[in-house]
Formats: structure tokens, sequence, C-alpha cells
């Protein structure tokens, strides 16, 4: 039994091993594939990382009353913290900003600023006596990135050594014996946001840009979804023919090879097309969770400006279908090679992957938010255009959508040409990989 | 008038010489047989004559028309049955023939059709079942049912009765010889079937290596070789290029 157990088991093995499309999957994939992922994604956090750490400017409007805000800001101790933090403290007093909203236009206006503190002019009352202060903060919200702000970070750490400092103050310069729970938290932070010249109260930056980056987190994913059902479906359609052994009779018929490649695509595009339109009605509903009132903050997306819209969804399915096509064109000219519909879902695989990859670079690339050379040159990548398409919706960047939809119409006519070129010529009925013959034929030589 | 011209052919799958120069004539509503060993180069000839492979030198006319220039025109005069040939499994018997028909031909046309591939077919009530249900007799005969029901001018058939048994083998030959005479089709059939090509055939030709070793009317080519059949006559001049 063992004996006949070991010889099933080797059989397999080398069934396994021998099969070419395993050293491609298995092998060549993880080797490659996976470190210039690594590498790419490796890249974006280390930019947003750095742009944790930059030196930065943060105003403060001192309104109080008394001595003791005053005091606080300018202790040696206090001054050194902030800079351990790399920030620089503007006082808008010295420049002559003493109210409100001159100092949130001031801070709007200077885009080296990353926010705004206000110290209340009942701040030293406050202290003296033994009550909570409120601190109120504006973080300019300037770019959505996925999320965090890291405006808000670095306003957060300087209110933080603020409160610290206070408690240092009420220990050292006015009661010792104070109550220890006053003494530890003697300041509560107001976090306000300014976007577009609005504020929006009670509302902090990260919680807008959660809401904001969940569109281009989910949409990917979505759309990698509806990729891979085409994507199988195309290859699928290609294989059978081959396996049903039905190919060579339809390429006698009297009809042109582009008709076949043109019917084929479009079996696959109404398919495709339906998944889109299921993925817009879904996705409407999933969105709606994030543009209707949230109870806690009142934060509507769309009527800030940062949700997407009709028009903002007509591109977005404008894209994803020249996408689609353009990525079928390639299926079937890849899935050609493959002599039965196994063998083309595993090719389809490696249509698959790297659309996949390129939706994941795709995501890591908004956590920046920024508009870089490397997000430029994704969106003019067939796989990836749709995912990259949002963020420069909601960065309202329309010239350089408009030019990598013309870009992805061109592909994707160049494309669909190939295919037919491919079916017209006799290689669709000889085409198939074969890595082991080449290897055979080296060794013979050899 | 000829219906197949095949001059000086050449096909070569990078440094395999799969047919090495071979010509030869078909006459209009003859029934040509092409013979030979496994890797003769038979089904390379007939998919070039199909216009499936484009030769590397040499010259095929089909009618007069270029298989290579001419191809889509080639195309409206043909029937091709490969040797492997299968059909859709989710369709009916009935709804395949509708379908490939549906490329040559429409309404009343198409209808008439469709009403002699059914004959020819002659799967009864089973045309309206699922062709995954087939068994293979049924399916080659729904086949060839396709390919001759347009009454094309030249039907090329590659090994037509391939892995049928005797009973199914015998119907399917007594349908192309007698549908090819009815409707005046030139049929040019490839088979290891000698018997086959024997009854079959106005004219064989053997090919052996990618060439044409032997061409004539089967019985003159029995009694040329002093032999008692085709396959011995098959036999002998294989052997005497080997």
């Amino acid at each position: 039994m063992p004996k006949h157990l070991i010889n099933i088991v080797k059989k397999e093995l080398i069934e396994i091993l021998r099969d070419p499309r395993l050293f491609i999957g298995m092998i060549l994939v993880p080797i490659l594939l996976f470190p210039i992922f690594g590498l790419i994604v490796h890249g974006f956090t280390e930019e947003a990382g750095k742009e944790a750490l930059k030196p930065v400017d943060v105003a403060v409007l001192n309104l109080d009353e008394g001595s003791i805000a005053a005091t606080v800001l300018n202790d040696t101790g206090f001054k050194y913290s902030i800079e351990q933090l790399n920030v620089s403290l503007i006082i808008l007093n010295e420049l002559n900003i003493l109210d409100r909203d001159s100092a949130i236009s001031f801070v709007s206006e200077n885009s080296s600023i990353n926010g705004l503190i206000i110290i209340p002019s009942n701040f030293s009352y406050c202290v003296e006596n033994q009550l909570i202060a409120v601190v109120e903060t504006y973080i300019p919200l300037r770019k959505v990135s996925s999320f965090m702000s890291t405006e808000e970070w670095r306003v957060n750490d300087v209110v933080s050594v603020f409160k610290e400092f206070v408690s240092y103050y009420i220990i050292y310069n006015l009661d010792p014996n104070a109550n220890p729970v006053f003494v530890k938290n003697p300041v509560n932070q107001k976090v306000n946001t300014v976007y577009k010249e609005n504020v929006l109260e009670n509302v902090s930056p990260s919680s807008i840009i959660q809401m904001a980056s969940m569109q281009l987190f989910m949409m990917p994913l979505a759309m990698m979804f509806i990729f891979t059902i085409a994507i199988q479906f195309a290859a699928t359609s290609v294989s059978s023919e081959k396996e049903q052994k039905t190919l060579e009779t339809l390429l006698t018929l009297p009809l042109n090879r582009a008709t076949i490649v043109i019917g084929k695509l479009t079996g696959s595009i109404l398919v495709s097309v339906v998944g889109t339109i299921g993925y817009i009605i879904g996705f409407q509903f999933y969105m709606s969770s994030f543009t209707t009132n949230i109870p806690t903050t009142q934060i509507d997306l769309g009527e800030i400006g940062l949700g997407l819209g009709a028009f903002e969804f007509t591109i977005i399915a404008i894209s994803l279908f020249l996408s689609l096509l353009a990525t079928l064109s390639i299926t079937m000219i890849v899935a050609s090679f493959a002599e039965d519909v196994r063998t083309a879902q595993s090719l389809a695989g490696f249509i698959i992957l790297p659309t996949m990859l390129f939706v994941f670079i795709g995501i890591f690339a908004t956590i920046t938010g920024k508009i870089t050379t490397l997000t430029t040159a994704l969106l003019f990548i067939p796989f990836a255009n749709p995912v990259m398409i949002p963020m420069y919706l909601l960065q309202k960047d329309y010239i350089t959508i408009a030019i990598s939809i013309i870009i992805l119409a061109i592909q994707t006519i160049v494309f669909i040409e190939l295919a037919a070129k491919f079916y017209a010529s006799e290689k669709i009925l000889s085409a198939k990989i074969s890595l082991r013959k080449k290897k055979r034929k080296k060794e013979e030589l050899e | 008038m000829i219906a197949v011209n095949v001059e000086n052919l050449h096909k070569y799958f990078k440094d395999i010489k799969a047919v090495n120069g071979i010509s030869f004539k078909v006459s209009v509503g003859e029934i040509f047989g092409l013979i030979g060993p496994n890797g003769a180069g038979k089904t390379t000839t007939l998919r070039v004559i199909a216009t499936l492979l484009k030769p590397t030198m040499g010259r095929v006319e089909i009618f007069g028309l270029d298989v290579v220039n001419k191809a889509e025109e080639v195309r409206k005069v043909i029937s091709y049955l490969p040797e492997e040939a299968g059909a859709y499994e989710q369709l009916t018997g009935l709804e395949y023939l509708k379908f490939m028909g549906g490329f040559i031909a429409e309404g009343d046309e198409l209808n008439e059709m469709v009403e002699i591939g059914v004959s020819i077919a002659d799967l009864g009530d089973r045309i309206g079942d699922k062709i995954k249900t087939y068994s293979k007799g049924m399916k080659r005969r729904l086949l060839i049912a396709r390919a001759l029901m347009s009454k094309p001018k030249l039907a090329i058939l590659d090994e037509p009765t391939s892995g049928l048994d005797v009973l199914h083998a015998y119907h399917v030959r007594d349908i192309l010889k007698r549908y090819a005479r009815e409707y005046k089709i030139t049929l040019v059939v490839s088979s290891h079937n000698m018997l086959e090509i024997e009854y079959l055939c106005d004219r064989v030709a053997i090919i052996h290596k990618g060439k044409i070793i032997a061409e004539g009317n089967p019985r003159k080519l029995i009694e040329e070789a002093d032999a008692s059949n085709l396959e011995e006559v098959f036999m002998k001049k294989v052997s005497a290029h080997a």
C-alpha cells in the first residue's frame, strides 16, 4: 500500500513540477513581481513618512486676557520641546493679527502653515480657577490623502506639549496640591477643519479624509472584482473554442476574422457592461453612506465638494469601460496560447496578477494624496487608469484626466487591432506555450 | 473544369517540412482521397486548401481562386470538416445547424438548408437535444450534416470516420457518397482507412513524408501494383520510399 501511495505521489509531483505554468506562477512571480511591488509600496510609504517629519509652521493666536498662556509660550522648555517636533510657532499677535477670522484667513492663504491654535480670552481665568480651558484648533484641508492628515498630527503634537507645560505651570506657580485630575488635563481641544474658506466646526480633517479616502480605497477593490470576472470570461470564450474543437470550423466560415474577434469581444463587453452597471448602482448605494449626513459630525462630503457625483461616476465608467476593452483584447491574445479552458484560466491569471498589482499600487499611491510623476505614469497604464482617475477627480485635475482618457482610447483601439491581426494569422491555430519544448531543444543542442 | 489545383505546395513549420512540393488536381464533382501514414502531410494539405494555413511556397487554387489572396471568396464555396471537429455543447443539434447555416444563408434559404441538415444527420427527435448528450457517432453525423447541408462546391473532409465504430463509419460513408453525388459536391477526403478510400474515391493520392508517391484511380493502382487491395498498394509504395 505505501509503495503504491509513493508511486502516485511521485507521479503527481513530477506532473506538477514539470508544468511550466507552475514555474511562472510559483517561482517567477514571487521572485520578480512581489519585490517590485514591495519597492513601489515602500517608495510611497517612505514619502508619507518623510512628510510626517518635515519642518512645518503652526500659527498661534493668543487671545488670553491673562498672562499664563504667554508665559507658557515663552517658556524655554516649551520652546525646546516644540523645536524637537520640528515645528516653528508663528505667534500671530506679533504680526498684528488679533481676531479669529483674520487668523483663519491668514492660515488658509499660507500653504506653508499647517494649522492654527487659538488660545481663548478666558484661558488664565480657567487655569487659575481649576476650570478646563478650551483651545481651538483650525486645520486647513488642502489635499485628500488616504487615512491620515499629517497637518492634524503636527498641530495636535503642539497642543499636547502646550497642555503638558500648562500642567507644569499649575504645579510650579499656582498650586502644587491642585486636583491631580485637573493638573493632568487642564486643556481641552476643539478641532475644526478649514476647507475652501469654510470652517467645519467640531470636525477633524482626519474624519473627513477617512470618509473621502474610503472612496479611493473601496473603488479599486470593486474594479478588481469586475476585471477578474471579465478577464476569465474572455479567456474562457477563446479557449473553449479550442477545447471544443470548434475554432477551425469557425475560421473557415465565410466571415471576416475581425468579425470573430469583435463578436467575442462584444460578448465579454456585454457581460462587463452588466457588471459595470451593477458596480455603479451598488457603489452609489455604498457611497450614500458617506454622502448622507452622519449624526455625530454632520458632514456631507457631496456638499463640501469631496464626494463623487454623477459627472465623476460617468468619467470613471468611461475609463473602466475602455480599460476593460483594452485588457480583454490582451486577454484574447494571451488566451489563444491555451489549448484548453484550464490552461486559459491559468494564463488569465497572468493578466489578473498585474491588474491586481496596479490596483494595490494605485491604493498606495493615494496615501500621500499628491499628484506625482509616478501617479501620472500610472494614469497612462490601461490597467491602472480607472484606479487612479478618482484621485484626480477629487483633485479636480480635469486636463490630465482628459488627456489620459484620450490616450487610453488610443491604446484600446491598438489592442483591439492587434487581437484582430492575431486572429487573422495562422498563429491562432499554432500558438501555444512551449517552455518545455524549448528546454528540450536546448538540451538536444547541448 | 478544375475544382482544386495544387501546384508545388510546400509548407514548413520552422525547420519541419510538413509538405514538401506536392501537386495534384481535382475535377469538379470528383471524390479525391489523400492517404498516408501519420505525419505524412495530409492534414496540413487540407488546412492549406481550407485557407487555414498559408503555403510556404507553391500555389493552391479553388475554382480558380487563390487561397491566399482570395481567402474570403474561397471560404464562400468550401466547407471544411477537421479531423477532431467539435460542436457547441450547450446548443441543441437543431440550434447548431441554424447557427452555422446563419453565416451562409438567411430566411427561407436558411430554413431549407437546415431541413437538409436535419435529414443528413438523421438523428430523429434527438436533434432537439443538447449536443453534449450526443454519442461520438451522433456528433460526427451532425458535423457532416453541417458540412454538406449548404451544398458547397467543395467539401474538405479530414478523416470523416475517425474514431467511429464500424456501424457509424458505414453510415457516414453512405451519407458522403449519396449526398456528394446528389448535390454534385466535389470532395477532398483524407483517411487512414483504405477500404473507405477505395469505396468512396474516384482518385487517390498516397502522401509520404510530405510528397505524393502515387496517384490514380484506386482500381488502377491496385492493378499496376499487382496487389489485392489498396492497403497492399499503400504498404508497397510506402515501403519503397521508406
